[in-house]
């Protein structure tokens, strides 16, 4: 796993666009919107390595697997295997090509036709190749049923027969039929119980090592991901966040997302006593996603401007406060509830009532540790007061961080490891060097 | 007292294939504002006990046997309309999907209303009031509004918020969530779960959780129980489960979950599956995939013994083995390690002190 | 290579060769009567026609086997009518299987069933298969099983309904139990 070796899979630029107009009249009229499932992905995966791909649901990456092996049109960008492009090459070529790519699902039920054989389903490829017949292919069929741990003699059995897990085994070995180079895994073992996942994690691991597999392993589940992963990438929002090895992108995670993730994860251990990152606000929608870095919206670690001096919470909740003005309909929508204030008539309100709702609804202490950005908040809360929304978000928008209007680039922090964040445009702060120790040295 | 108490609990389903007992002889109880965790696989019987507990199994289902005392009243004696009063406002009920509670047709601030208005006698006006309430509590922002919203307005995780709102909205003394954070992105999961705990305490409500996620268990759950092909097979405290498991099936369960950070190449399995519920192995449910089974697992089902005295059903830890009856010749032979990691070191937090 | 190519589950036009099949709606077996003939069933269907209509078959692999081995068996019944035949059935326990008449191998009485008729129904021409193990165990209480000696042992089973042997609705085999 030399990484001066050529990637045996090389994905530059890739987008995958979809467009919600519902007719070529909104399409002629403009009126569709378009979705950015996948937006500018690259990615190596190398021979023998498993790449895994995580985040959260609608970050793009099932999209982003499909693309990969074109079962999907990519819109943009291009996917080299052994340097030959995937994304151009004739059809005839693709499905010859087909046999060295292949992919595993994760419902084992909806990607195994109800009225095949388990034979049937695993010759299949066998057939469609003209890999092997007769005599040689039902040899091949059991060889590959054995392979994942099921037993010759299911041939005949149909796939509502079996369980889960041993569907999955199916899926695998059809996969397996053709001999492939890289097998990209979508969620394959996050429909199945926790035992079953590790038979077949371990089973997947197995292959690897027999038969000299590279794997793309998509899943959600950071536990599951950085157990099977030599590298990981963590998508949000149809970008990449971070890319690098394992160890490397988890133990310490660098990204904020990254570190969100990791926190999140409900710890099985009673007595375990982490702090818990919190995210506001929800995931944007990929239609339109937020300016600049597209996680600033949620980040925890936002950049602050020069010219502010407010502690890292407040500048969090004035940037939340400045994002909900942007879009709120009424000023009722920025304060908090509490008990009896449902019916508040809130222009009879006083500003000192209103200012105490506002900042109790975004977490604001009665004055910021800032006397200017105090000004600037008090003045929009006036405006506020006053029935304003737009010249009080106007007010608000003095409060910019470097994140909303700068997209980072994947900042290098060695040769392997790429974090999409302005925290790290300089490198590594030296905390961060030190503690972890391995991503300053790359074993090869 | 214990609020709820589970007695020799029996559910069936008469199938075309066999009759499947999908719980069999089983009891427990919680008491008042207890977390008290229902950890198993699929088809170990965990939702169906909790459908029992509303009378909500339907046929080819069956109760066929035992008792299950709310405050000392038995539920499957009750008449129907004594059970509805209860479903609701004082037992009620998160699933996993919150579409199957929200009904797409009404806003999502009418049908909390109308529970409160159906339970409770509020007025109209009272409660919408209190639904507002509720949902802000949930933190739904700008819950005034959000009132008049459609189920299919709400994200996974706001619906789900929205049904644990509904879920609570009459004060009820149990709350069963069967999965309730299964469907979720962690991130919300990690919300929804320090909200239900929140709520709990807030409102004094006893929780029965049901989930396979061992840490969803650990992170909020006083007391465990763990099921394995319909009967219950240990029950602990959550730190003694956890630290000091005292039945193989848990003791197999905790080494096949990976973790962040354990650095193994392989997981421990399990070999083989669950048994079908038609057909129930001889003796002990586990022993064909127990990696200490003697001949004698075969030949008698163990019962719920407490592992320190060996006595039938009576105290704190006890586990279904034959280990702890005394009739195993060999021993479990297995160790629990606990390592000291450390707390993961994160760089710099920049912001509180300016320099970058 | 034709089978394969008939059952439409390959993809003919060449860009998606193996995307995943669609899930298709299950098509049932025989076509949708237009007439409710389960009712007919009961009405028209005298019952010495209904019984003939079934057929139950045991079998087991072998005759012969070790003593502490599993002795699998199947279960077939066949409805051989071009109409749907429904039993009542004494409870909702649609068929059982014993071991020397002892249901279940059991020696004891472990749960009464609930105390109403069962519908079992055949679909046309439909054939039901059951696979069943016997350990080679009797369960002698709720919590208790003993080994079967060696020796020669019946395993039957039917529908569970009144005089299922004398109206064809039961069958039984014989396996031999070795010490060997």
């Amino acid at each position: 796993m030399s990484d001066t070796s050529d990637p045996i899979l090389r994905i530059e630029g890739l987008k995958k666009y979809y467009d919600t107009s519902s007719g070529f009249v909104d399409s002629l009229l403009g009126r569709g919107q378009t979705v950015k499932a996948v937006d500018d992905v690259a990615l190596k995966l190398h021979e023998g390595e498993t790449l895994g791909v995580v985040g959260e649901s609608g970050c793009g990456k099932t999209t982003l697997g499909r693309s990969i092996l074109r079962l999907i049109e990519p819109t943009d960008g291009n996917v080299y295997y052994r340097g030959e492009e995937l994304t151009d090459v004739s059809s005839t070529r693709l499905r010859r090509l087909k046999t060295d790519l292949q992919y595993i699902f994760q419902d084992p039920f909806a990607s195994l036709d109800p009225r095949m054989t388990v034979g049937d389903i695993i010759g299949e490829p066998l057939d469609v190749h003209g890999i092997a017949t007769g005599e040689e292919r039902i040899d091949r069929i059991g060889e590959l049923l054995e392979t994942v741990g099921l037993s010759a003699n299911y041939t005949r059995r149909y796939p509502h027969e079996f369980s889960g897990g041993q569907r999955q085994r199916i899926g695998i070995a059809r996969a397996l039929a053709v001999d492939p180079e890289i097998i990209v895994c979508d969620e394959p073992v996050s429909a199945l119980d926790v035992s079953v996942q590790a038979q077949i994690l371990n089973l997947l691991d197995d292959l690897q090592e027999e038969f000299g597999l590279s794997y793309i392993f998509i899943a959600h589940d950071l536990s599951v991901v950085e157990h099977i992963s030599d590298r990981v990438a963590v998508m949000y929002l149809g970008e990449i966040a971070e890319v690098g090895p394992t160890e490397a992108v988890f133990s310490p995670p660098h990204h904020p997302y990254t570190e969100a993730l990791l926190s999140a994860i409900p710890e099985p251990d009673p007595l375990w006593e982490g702090d818990r990152i919190t995210l506001s606000g929800t995931v944007p929608s990929p239609i339109d996603p937020p300016s600049g870095c597209r996680f600033h919206t949620r980040c925890p670690r936002i950049i602050q401007p020069d010219e502010f001096d407010l502690t890292q919470t407040e500048w969090r909740s004035i940037v939340d406060l400045k994002l909900h003005a942007s879009d709120a309909k009424s000023v009722k929508s920025l304060t908090t509830t509490e008990e009896g204030s449902v019916d508040i008539d809130l222009s009879a309100v006083s500003n000192d009532q209103l200012d105490r709702l506002v900042r109790a609804e975004f977490s604001l202490p009665g004055e910021l540790s800032d006397p200017e950005a105090e000004t600037i908040l008090s003045a929009a809360i006036d405006r506020l007061h006053a029935g304003e929304i737009a010249a009080a978000t106007d007010r608000l928008g003095a409060f910019v961080s470097p994140c909303e209007r700068h997209s980072p680039e994947q900042y290098r922090s060695d040769d392997t490891h790429r974090i999409a964040c302005l925290l790290y445009e300089q490198g590594f702060d030296s905390s961060g060097d030190s503690a972890g120790g391995t991503d300053a040295v790359v074993e090869n | 007292m214990a609020l709820l108490e589970v007695e020799d609990l029996t559910v069936e389903f008469y199938t075309q294939e066999g009759v499947v007992t999908a719980v069999d002889g089983l009891s427990y109880s919680i008491e008042r504002g207890e977390m008290f965790g229902v950890v198993g696989e699929s088809g170990a019987g965990k939702s169906v006990t909790a459908l029992s507990l509303m009378r909500l199994i339907e046929r080819p289902g069956r109760i066929t046997s035992g008792e299950i005392r709310f405050k000392d009243q038995n539920i499957l004696e009750m008449t129907e309309s004594g059970v509805r009063s209860i479903r609701g406002s004082e037992i009620a009920m998160v699933f996993q999907d919150a579409q199957t509670a929200l009904n797409p047709v009404y806003t999502v601030g009418e049908q909390i209303s109308e529970a409160i208005r159906h339970h409770l006698d509020y007025d109209d006006h009272a409660a919408k009031e209190r639904a507002i309430q509720l949902l802000d509590t949930v933190n739904i922002p700008d819950a005034e509004s959000r009132y008049s919203d459609y189920p299919h307005e709400f994200s996974g995780g706001m619906q789900q918020r929205a049904v644990i709102a509904m879920a609570l909205s009459c004060d009820p003394e149990l709350l069963i969530c069967d999965e309730p954070t299964t469907a979720l992105d962690v991130t919300i999961e990690a919300q929804i779960l320090a909200e239900i705990e929140e709520l709990a305490e807030e409102f004094d409500t006893a929780v029965q959780l049901i989930t396979h996620d061992l840490g969803v268990i650990a992170e909020i759950c006083d007391r465990v129980m763990v099921m394995y092909a319909g009967k219950p097979v240990e029950k602990a405290p959550v730190e003694e489960l956890y630290y000091d498991p005292k039945h193989p099936y848990t003791v197999g369960l905790m080494s096949s979950i990976p973790r962040v950070g354990d650095n193994r190449d392989r997981l421990q399995t399990i070999p083989g599956t669950m048994p079908d519920l038609v057909e129930l192995p001889p003796g002990c449910s586990f022993h064909p995939r127990c990696p200490f089974a003697e001949e004698s697992c075969s030949r008698t089902e163990p019962s719920l013994t407490n592992v320190e005295t060996g006595q039938a059903d009576h105290g704190d830890h006890l586990a279904a083995c034959l280990e702890y009856t005394g009739g195993l010749t060999g021993e479990l032979d297995y160790e629990v390690v606990v390592e000291q990691t450390d707390a993961v070191e994160k760089p710099n937090q920049l912001g509180d002190d300016q320099n970058v | 290579m034709r089978r394969i190519y008939e059952s439409e589950a390959l993809h003919r036009d060449d860009e998606e060769q193996f995307t995943p099949n669609q899930r298709r709606s299950e098509t049932p077996f025989q076509a949708m009567p237009s007439v409710n003939t389960t009712a007919l069933s009961r009405r028209l269907l005298p019952n010495w026609l209904r019984n003939r209509a079934v057929s139950v078959s045991v079998s087991t692999p072998r005759e012969e086997f070790p003593l502490g081995t599993t002795i699998p068996f199947r279960v077939t019944m066949a409805n051989a009518l071009p109409v749907p035949v429904t039993f009542r059935t004494r409870s909702p326990i649609l068929w059982t299987w014993d071991i020397d008449g002892e249901t279940k191998a059991t020696r004891t009485q472990i749960r009464e069933p609930p105390d109403e008729p069962g519908e079992f129904r055949f679909e046309r021409g439909e054939r039901k298969r059951f696979k069943r193990r016997w350990k080679q165990l009797f369960r002698v209480s709720a919590s208790e099983w003993t080994p079967a000696e060696p020796g020669e042992y019946t395993i039957g089973a039917g529908l569970n309904v009144d005089n299922a042997v004398q109206r064809g609705l039961y069958d039984q085999t014989t396996v031999r139990v070795s010490d060997a």
